[in-house]
């Protein structure tokens, strides 16, 4: 599927402008970044020099060939420390029908890869310019679950209505998802087991849906979604020493270890409101999975909530803040698992259009979003900051 | 007197302008109703109900700008350009076209069937109506 995207994409381009497909749109950003933490590593060596390992590279086509069709493509490649590496993936590549059936009321039809739409903000976790922060709320847009929420292989069904009591929009999909083996949740199985190499990570089933509701009140848009995956398989190889029979030496082998993340479901709902330059936001989710283990199974639970300010306070210049905090807990022994606790002041500066300017600092206390992959030596303190610096151009 | 004209023209000069609704006489309707307007220029509406494809075109910046966007969409600048981009990197939308005079909005508007956009208010063109927003 990556071969051919330059494929599709130079097809895509070659018949532009050809009378069965309209115009073709090119839009596309590149961002690139600088993260620094202090005491603790996060997703890779960020607290010795930082890391410029931070960008995010996207090209898209679409076209809308009939008034009530369009197609697109975007490829996306990005690098967060040591998850994603810009190994170049389709982001989303998908078609969508809408049918009115009524005055103000459409129903539609969407096949392919699309994102999910699952949280206020989750599908723009990659596209810095259509945010006012550098990182999404780190509590409830943890970068170790990406690839579940990112998008989903397969079709959704969609209605839209408006009227007195304000515009609906909701979706209900089915599909299954593919997750890179050097993304995020690669690299968190891999910490669990030393040597472990992944070949493959699948999820069988995602099913889901998400509601938006912009209400009468100007401004004020309520968000509801849910998610589910069915079989989440992790497969691939540990080396473990073997002995040759007769030989007082032994060798290497690979052995195959796979792991199945049976379940996982995860429900948010939200607010947004937005008036003139300032903008307010909270969300509360629910994840709750379950992976069978040698003799049972592991249950865990987490819960999120954020909440989020911003303002634009010159033309140029905009201004925002977050708290958010993430509790997660063993559901088997009903005992607190690391939690963590993000309070985050940013600055985006948009000098001119199509580029912009930003830089956060993060206060965190906590290790849940930690990993011990990264930190062998331990961490250093519950208490940890974060600096990150970003800049985007877009077209 | 010599005081109380400056400070007129000064006030006529820097207040935004109306902005009027503009878009090709061939396919728009004669009127839209103010949440048919605000869903066309946020991309929600992407189809006329006479059949056709809304193609959108906005000014770039300046008063009409702010004043339409404030009146109409209840966005500022800034916040109305986040809200495309939301759109055109998840595939949702296509990108309105963007145009720095009035002139060549309308030359747009007039020459792409399917076409509305805003304008400061008494401004047209051959091949544009304005529309009536209810």
């Amino acid at each position: 599927m990556r071969a051919s995207m330059p494929l599709t994409l130079a097809a895509l381009a070659g018949v532009a402008g050809a009378a069965e497909l309209g115009p073709v749109e090119f839009h596309g950003f590149a961002s690139q970044g600088y993260l620094y933490t202090t005491n603790n590593n996060y997703l890779g060596p960020t607290t010795k020099g930082g890391t410029f390992e931070f960008n995010e590279f996207a090209l898209n086509a679409t076209a809308q060939p009939h008034e009530r069709v369009r197609i697109g493509v975007q490829v996306l490649a990005y690098d967060l420390v040591n998850v994603g590496n810009d190994k170049v993936q389709i982001d989303w590549a998908y078609g969508t029908y809408t049918h009115p059936v009524a005055p103000d009321v459409s129903v539609g039809l969407t096949a392919g890869r699309f994102k999910t739409g699952h949280g206020l903000y989750g599908d723009y976790r990659d596209i810095d310019v259509a945010r006012s922060a550098v990182f999404l709320p780190m509590s409830t847009y943890s970068a170790k679950f990406r690839d579940v929420y990112i998008a989903v292989n397969g079709a959704g069904v969609s209605l839209t209505a408006s009227g007195k009591a304000g515009t609906i929009e909701a979706m209900g999909y089915v599909g299954s998802n593919n997750a890179d083996p050097d993304g995020p949740i690669g690299t968190e199985f891999s910490s669990l087991v030393p040597g472990y190499q992944i070949e493959t990570i699948r999820i069988k089933r995602v099913n889901g849906g998400h509601l938006n509701w912009q209400t009468p009140l100007d401004g004020l848009r309520v968000h509801g979604s849910l998610l589910y995956t069915n079989h989440l398989y992790v497969d691939g190889t540990i080396p473990m020493p073997v002995a040759i029979p007769g030989s007082p030496v032994g060798r290497m082998a690979e052995f195959p270890q796979s792991f199945d993340l049976q379940y996982y479901y995860d429900g948010i709902a939200g607010l947004e409101f937005q008036r003139g330059n300032f903008t307010a936001a909270t969300e509360a989710n629910m994840i709750y999975f379950k992976m069978p283990i040698t003799g049972g199974a592991f249950y865990s639970r987490m819960r999120s909530a954020y909440g989020m300010l911003s303002w634009r306070f010159l033309p140029k210049l905009e201004a925002a803040t977050s708290y958010g905090v993430l509790l997660t807990e063993d559901y088997n022994s009903r005992t607190s698992d690391p939690d963590h606790r993000g309070l985050s002041f940013s600055l985006r500066f948009d000098p001119v259009e199509h580029w912009l300017i930003k830089a956060e600092f993060q206060r965190n206390r906590g290790t849940a979003l930690l990993n011990g992959y990264d930190n062998p030596s331990g961490y250093q303190s519950q208490w940890w900051n974060l600096v990150a610096v970003k800049t985007t151009f877009d077209f | 007197m010599h005081r109380i004209i400056p400070l007129i023209a000064t006030a006529l000069l820097t207040t935004p302008l109306c902005a009027a609704v503009v878009a090709n006489e061939k396919t728009a309707p004669a009127n839209l109703s103010a949440d048919d307007v605000k869903a066309i220029f946020l991309g929600a509406k992407t189809a006329w109900d006479g059949g056709g494809k809304v193609i959108v075109g906005v000014l770039s910046e300046g008063p009409t700008q702010e004043k339409f966007l404030s009146d109409q969409v209840g966005k500022p600048p800034a916040a109305f350009a986040t809200h495309w981009k939301r759109l055109v990197f998840t595939g949702k939308a296509s990108m309105p076209k963007q145009f720095a005079k009035d002139e060549d909005l309308l030359e747009f508007v007039a020459k792409t069937d399917g076409a509305i956009g805003f304008v400061a208010d008494g401004k047209t063109a051959p091949g544009v109506k304005v529309i009536e927003v209810k």
